[in-house]
């Protein structure tokens, strides 16, 4: 048995404990004890736009990966690096446009708790991506292995709560002009 | 085009945005969009905010006379 067996092998419990961190999530930021998110029909059509540019980003990604993967006999960073890229790719780009279309918090959504977890999240995949750097796990032969997505968990996270700060302060300015 | 009417139909029962955004039950933003003249209402959130601010929809959201 290879030690890529063992490592896939490893992956599967790490996405059982992910699902259920994300079920205990999902229901412990609830303002209403409920485990589904309640959106406005304002937010319901940010989010929808959200998702088509999304899929397109994910889409683009795809097709240069392929391209490149096609034109070059070596790229560096593995397939589930550069899998793994794209889709945090298009996961920001989602987010993003949410965040600054006031769509990304639910109404029933207990946004400072959310954030704790985001950060924290955010704090863990960067212990991961320097233990990966000083093990020399994260580039092998010129290489990003897979645990380089840390590395880019982190970068979506530092973003991600950067423009939620952002746009609080923006909020924050504009929030007395519309009030009674 | 921004929405006055609806902004001073909520000033006048000295509601705030968050209060008529919770009586709807959409983010206050949604409501700061509709004053702004950001987002038009589907008629059903018309009909719910003149319900909360005892106006009728031509009074709110008919733009005629504007």
């Amino acid at each position: 048995m290879g030690r890529d067996f063992y490592m896939m092998l490893g992956i599967l419990p790490g996405v059982l404990v992910g699902l259920l961190i994300a079920v205990i999530i999902m229901k412990n930021t609830k303002t209403n004890g409920n485990s589904h998110s309640e959106y406005d029909e304002r937010q319901t059509a940010a989010r929808g736009q959200a998702y088509k540019y999304g899929f397109f980003t994910f889409m683009i990604g795809d097709a240069v990966y392929a391209i490149l993967a096609t034109g070059f006999e070596r790229l560096p960073l593995c397939v589930a690096s550069a899998m793994g890229l794209i889709i945090i790719l298009s996961v920001l780009v989602q987010v993003s446009y949410c965040v600054w279309h006031d769509a990304y918090f639910s109404l029933n959504e207990n946004q400072q708790r959310l954030k704790v977890i985001f950060a924290l999240t955010g704090l863990v995949n960067l212990v991961l991506s320097i233990i990966s750097i000083c093990a020399g796990e994260m580039v092998v032969d010129g290489v990003l292995q897979i645990s380089s997505l840390n590395l880019f968990c982190v970068g979506l996270f530092f973003v991600f709560l950067a423009e939620l700060a952002l746009k609080y302060r923006k909020s924050g300015a504009q929030e007395d002009e519309g009030e009674a | 085009m921004k929405n006055l009417r609806l902004k001073a139909a909520r000033a006048l029962l000295d509601m705030s945005q968050q209060e008529l955004a919770d009586a709807v039950h959409v983010s206050r933003q949604t409501i700061n969009a509709i004053e702004k003249g950001d987002y038009n209402p589907t008629i059903r959130l018309c009909r719910a905010i003149c319900r909360v601010l005892g106006k009728g929809l031509d009074e709110l959201f008919w733009e005629g006379d504007e």
